[in-house]
C-alpha cells in the first residue's frame, strides 16, 4: 500500500518559507557535521542521534552564503533558491528562455573554476 | 531526515544545556564580533603581545558580512602611485557629515592591510597569467584593477573567497582564544557605572546556554551595522540580504547602554540590502558593483549605450573603465548630469527612453557580448569570489545550465526610474525608509570615535561597520588600527574587578526569557517581537519625520518593552539569542528615534549649519553634545591629518622597529 492510500493526516505546525534553502543527500552524507559546525545561523544543526546526518532546522534564517557546501567533503549539499528568487536566462543564439530551478534545465556546459581558487585539504 | 517536511516529533537539542553555569575568562583584549574587522583587530593585538579573546555568534572561519568571500578591495589611496592622496581626497570636501578622521584612518591603511592579507596567504595576484594583456591587469603589481583601469584605486580580489579563512588561520596561529557561538550581550564598566572605563563583558553560549563573564583591559566592538531595524523578514528573503543576519547592532546597543557617544543616528534609514523583496545578491543582470561594467541589452537585443559622468556617450566596453579628462580617477568626481554618479554608467535618460518605448523591458545582462577577459572578470573573478555568489550563483546557475559564453541573465523588472537609482545598481528592491539628513551613507548607526578609534568610553574601541566603516578594505584597515590602539591601552591599564551587581543584572536579563518559557503569559515568539518593533519604526521613523510622531514611537516602544517583551519565550539557546537580539533592536530603535528628535529640534535652533551632534546616556538620561565641522583637526588634536595619525601610531612603529615593548 502506498502512503497516501492509508488515508492518514496529521496536524503539523506551518512550514517555514523557504522550505529548503539547502538539501542534504543522506545517501552520501558522512554525518561529520562539518556543515552544521560552519553554519552562521544554526540553520543546519547536528542530529541529536550521533552518526546520523545533520538536520536543516531553520531554512528561514539561511543567508545562502554556501559555507556549508564548501565544508562538505562528500558533496552531499546543494543550495536551492526559493521560488521568488529564480530568475530567467536567455540563450542568445536561439532566443530560448530558461528559468533557474526548472526541471528540464539545459545541460551544464560551463566548467571553469573561479580565479584564485584554492583547493582546500 | 527532512525535518521541515516530515516533522513529527520534537528533536532533542544536540548540545548539553547548562543554563546559568558561569565561565569566567581573564584576557587582555576582548574582540566582540570576529568578522573581517574583528579578526584583524585580534591579529593586531596578538602581535603586540596581548592575550586576545574573539567572541562571535557564528563560527569565525566564515563569520561576518565578508566571511563568505569578497570581490572588491576599495580605496587603495595610499601608495606611491596613487593619483590622489588620502589628504587630497578629504580636502575635496568628502567629509561633510562624516567623521573625517575615522575615514582618514581607514583609507590610510587599506594598502598595508591588503599586503597583510597576501602575507596571510591570499592569492591576490594574477600569477597564472589568466589576465595577461588584459586592460584590468596592473602590469607592475599583477594586481587586477577594478572600476578604474588607468590607476590602481580599487582591486578585484582574486581569491577573495578565502579572505576570512586566512584571517582565521592567522588568529589560530598567533594564539587567539576563540569563543564561537558565544553572544556578547552587555559591557561591564568600572564600578558598574555608566560612562566609566570598560573592563569586561558578559554573554552566553548559543549551544550550551552557559554564561560567560569576560574580565578585560580593553574591548574592541566589531559587530557590524544595526540592520533589520525597519524590516521584519518575510521568511522568503532567500539570498537577498546583503548584511550578515547576525548584524543586529548588538555592539552598538551595548556600547550605548554603557554610556558611549553615538553619531549620525538621525540618518535613520534602511540602506539597500536589508529588504525582503530583493533578488539574490549579484544573481540578476546588473551593470554595477560586482557586475561592473556589464553590457546591458533590451528585450530585443538592442544594446543600451554607456556614457561618462558628463553625459558623453562612450565608444566601447573599455572606455567604461577610464576617468574623464580632469578627473583624478573613476569614482572621484560627482557628475553634474547624473546625480550621485562618479563612474561611467548607462545613459542617464534611460528611464524616459524606456517609457517612450525605445527600449523594451525586461533588460538582459549580456556577458557574451563582452570581450572574453571582461566577461570572465565578472563571471569568474568577481561572481566567483564574492561571498553570497560563489555557491548560490556561480555554482547553482551553471549547474542549471547557465553559460556566460552563450546566455544573457535577466535584470529585475522595475519602474523605469529605478534603473537610474543607486548609480545604476539593479536589485529590484524598494527603499523601505530612505536615510534622512544624510549627505553620504552610513544610516545604520555608528559609534563616535577619537583619533585612536576609541569611543568616548575609556578602553572601548571600535572597528568596521560598527563605526560606519563598511567594505572589506575599510573593515580590515580599521581592524588593524583599532587592535593596535586597544593593545596599547591594555598594556598600561590596571586590572579591575567587575561590579557584582552589574554582572548579576545582565545574568538576570539574559535568562529571563528562558525562565518564563512554559508559563501561560509567555506567548510571544522572537519573530513576533521583531515584527512589532519594526512596525514602530515603519510608522514613526519613516520618510516624513515630525517630533510628535517620533515621540509617539518612543512611547510605543516603551509599551512593547513593558508588555510583549516581558512575555517572549526562548525554548533553546538559539531562540534565546534571537530574543536578546530583539531587545537590542528595541534599544537601537529608541536611539534612532531620539537622535531624530534631537536633530529636528537642533534645526529649529540657531546652531550653525553642519554642526556635529552626538548623543549619549548619562545616568540613563539622554545628553546631546556638539562639535564644529572638522573638530578632529582642532585642539586638543593637531591641525593636520597626517600629524595626528603619525602621533597615534608612534608606539606601534617603535614596536615594529623592535624597541621598547615586552
Amino acid at each position: 500500500m502506498q502512503e497516501w492510500e492509508k488515508n492518514e493526516a496529521f496536524i503539523a505546525p506551518n512550514p517555514t518559507g523557504p522550505t529548503e534553502a539547502v538539501s542534504i543527500n543522506t545517501e552520501i552524507c558522512a554525518a561529520c557535521n562539518a556543515c552544521a559546525n560552519i553554519c552562521r545561523t544554526q540553520t543546519i544543526m547536528p542530529n541529536p542521534e550521533p552518526g546520523k546526518p545533520p538536520v536543516v532546522v531553520f531554512p528561514d534564517e539561511c543567508w545562502y552564503c554556501g559555507s556549508c557546501v564548501e565544508a562538505c567533503r562528500t558533496g552531499a549539499l546543494e543550495m536551492h533558491l526559493p521560488i521568488n528568487q529564480r530568475i530567467f536566462f536567455k540563450r542568445k543564439k536561439t532566443g530560448e528562455v530558461f528559468r533557474i530551478g526548472q526541471a528540464d534545465a539545459p545541460e551544464k556546459t560551463f566548467f571553469k573554476e573561479p580565479f584564485g581558487w584554492l583547493k582546500e585539504g | 531526515m527532512e525535518y521541515q517536511t516530515e516533522q513529527s516529533e520534537r528533536l532533542a537539542w544536540p548540545y548539553p544545556v547548562h543554563y546559568g553555569t558561569v565561565n569566567q575568562v581573564q584576557v587582555d583584549v576582548l574582540v566582540v564580533g570576529g568578522g573581517l574587522a574583528g579578526g584583524c583587530a585580534g591579529l593586531a593585538a596578538l602581535r603586540r603581545g596581548q592575550s586576545v579573546a574573539v567572541a562571535d555568534k557564528a563560527p569565525i572561519k566564515r563569520s561576518g558580512c565578508g566571511g563568505a568571500g569578497m570581490d572588491h578591495w576599495n580605496n587603495v589611496l595610499d601608495t606611491e602611485k596613487t593619483p590622489m592622496t588620502p589628504e587630497e581626497n578629504l580636502e575635496r570636501g568628502n567629509v561633510r557629515g562624516r567623521q573625517g578622521h575615522r575615514d582618514y584612518i581607514a583609507v590610510k591603511g587599506t594598502w598595508d592591510a591588503l599586503m597583510e592579507m597576501e602575507k596571510l596567504g591570499l592569492p591576490i595576484r594574477d600569477k597564472d597569467g589568466d589576465f595577461e594583456g588584459a586592460a584590468t591587469l596592473d602590469k607592475e603589481t599583477k594586481l587586477l584593477k577594478a572600476y578604474d583601469y588607468q590607476d590602481l584605486i580599487a582591486v578585484k580580489l582574486r581569491g577573495g573567497q578565502y579572505l576570512k579563512p586566512v584571517i582565521y588561520e592567522g588568529l589560530l596561529r598567533e594564539g587567539a582564544t576563540l569563543y564561537e557561538r558565544v553572544m556578547v550581550t552587555g559591557l561591564l564598566t568600572e564600578g558598574g557605572k555608566q560612562g566609566a572605563r570598560v573592563i569586561g563583558a558578559a554573554g552566553f553560549s548559543m549551544e550550551t546556554g552557559e554564561f560567560y563573564e569576560f574580565h578585560t583591559k580593553s574591548v574592541v566592538i566589531a559587530s557590524g551595522y544595526a540592520c533589520t531595524i525597519w524590516t521584519y523578514s518575510t521568511e522568503i528573503t532567500g539570498n537577498s540580504y546583503r548584511w550578515d543576519p547576525n548584524d543586529i547592532g548588538d555592539g552598538l546597543a551595548m556600547a550605548w547602554k554603557a554610556g558611549a557617544k553615538v553619531f549620525g543616528m538621525e540618518k535613520a534609514g534602511t540602506t539597500s540590502g536589508t529588504h525582503p523583496f530583493a533578488w539574490p545578491r549579484f544573481g540578476v543582470g546588473n551593470p554595477h558593483n560586482t557586475w561592473y561594467p556589464c553590457t546591458i541589452v533590451d528585450n530585443n537585443g538592442k544594446e543600451i549605450p554607456w556614457e561618462d559622468i558628463h553625459g558623453e556617450r562612450l565608444k566601447d566596453v573599455y572606455a567604461r573603465n577610464y576617468p574623464v579628462e580632469g578627473q583624478p580617477y573613476c569614482g572621484s568626481t560627482i557628475s553634474d548630469v547624473w546625480k550621485g554618479a562618479a563612474l561611467p554608467g548607462l545613459i542617464h535618460d534611460l528611464p524616459e527612453r524606456i517609457r517612450s518605448g525605445e527600449y523594451e523591458l525586461p533588460l538582459w545582462a549580456d556577458l557574451s557580448g563582452m570581450p572574453e577577459e571582461e566577461r570572465y572578470s565578472i563571471w569568474g573573478l568577481m561572481i566567483g569570489n564574492e561571498g553570497k555568489s560563489r555557491y548560490t550563483i556561480y555554482d547553482l546557475y551553471t549547474r542549471e545550465g547557465f553559460n556566460p559564453d552563450e546566455d544573457m541573465l535577466m535584470c529585475p523588472i522595475m519602474l523605469p526610474e529605478s534603473y537610474q537609482k543607486s548609480k545604476g545598481w539593479f536589485h529590484g528592491e524598494p527603499d523601505v525608509v530612505k536615510p534622512w539628513r544624510a549627505e553620504s551613507g552610513g544610516a545604520q548607526g555608528e559609534l563616535a570615535v577619537d583619533w585612536n578609534l576609541m569611543t568616548s568610553l575609556d578602553g572601548l574601541f571600535v572597528a568596521g561597520a560598527s563605526s560606519g566603516l563598511e567594505g572589506s578594505s575599510y573593515a580590515c584597515s580599521s581592524g588593524f588600527y583599532a587592535g593596535n590602539r586597544a593593545a596599547e591601552f591594555a598594556q598600561t591599564a590596571e586590572e579591575a574587578q567587575p561590579d557584582p551587581e552589574q554582572v548579576e543584572a545582565e545574568y538576570e536579563r539574559i535568562y529571563a526569557p528562558v525562565k518564563r518559557t512554559g508559563t501561560p503569559e509567555a506567548y510571544v515568539s522572537w519573530k513576533e517581537l521583531w515584527g512589532g518593533s519594526a512596525r514602530v519604526m515603519q510608522q514613526c521613523c519613516g520618510d516624513f519625520k515630525t517630533v510628535p510622531v517620533l515621540e509617539h514611537g518612543l512611547k510605543w516602544l516603551d509599551s512593547i518593552k513593558k508588555n510583549e517583551m516581558q512575555r517572549t519565550y526562548a525554548r533553546n539557546p538559539h531562540e534565546l539569542a534571537r530574543v536578546i537580539e530583539d531587545e537590542s533592536r528595541i534599544t537601537i530603535s529608541e536611539m534612532f528615534l531620539q537622535a531624530c528628535i534631537v536633530k529636528a529640534e537642533a534645526e529649529k535652533s540657531d546652531l550653525p549649519d553642519g554642526t556635529y551632534l552626538f548623543n549619549q546616556l548619562i545616568d540613563d538620561r539622554l545628553v546631546t553634545t556638539y562639535e564644529e565641522p572638522e573638530y578632529w583637526l582642532k585642539a586638543p588634536y593637531q591641525d593636520s591629518y597626517l600629524k595626528n595619525y603619525r602621533d597615534c601610531r608612534r608606539k606601534e612603529e617603535a614596536a615594529d622597529a623592535g624597541m621598547g615593548e615586552k
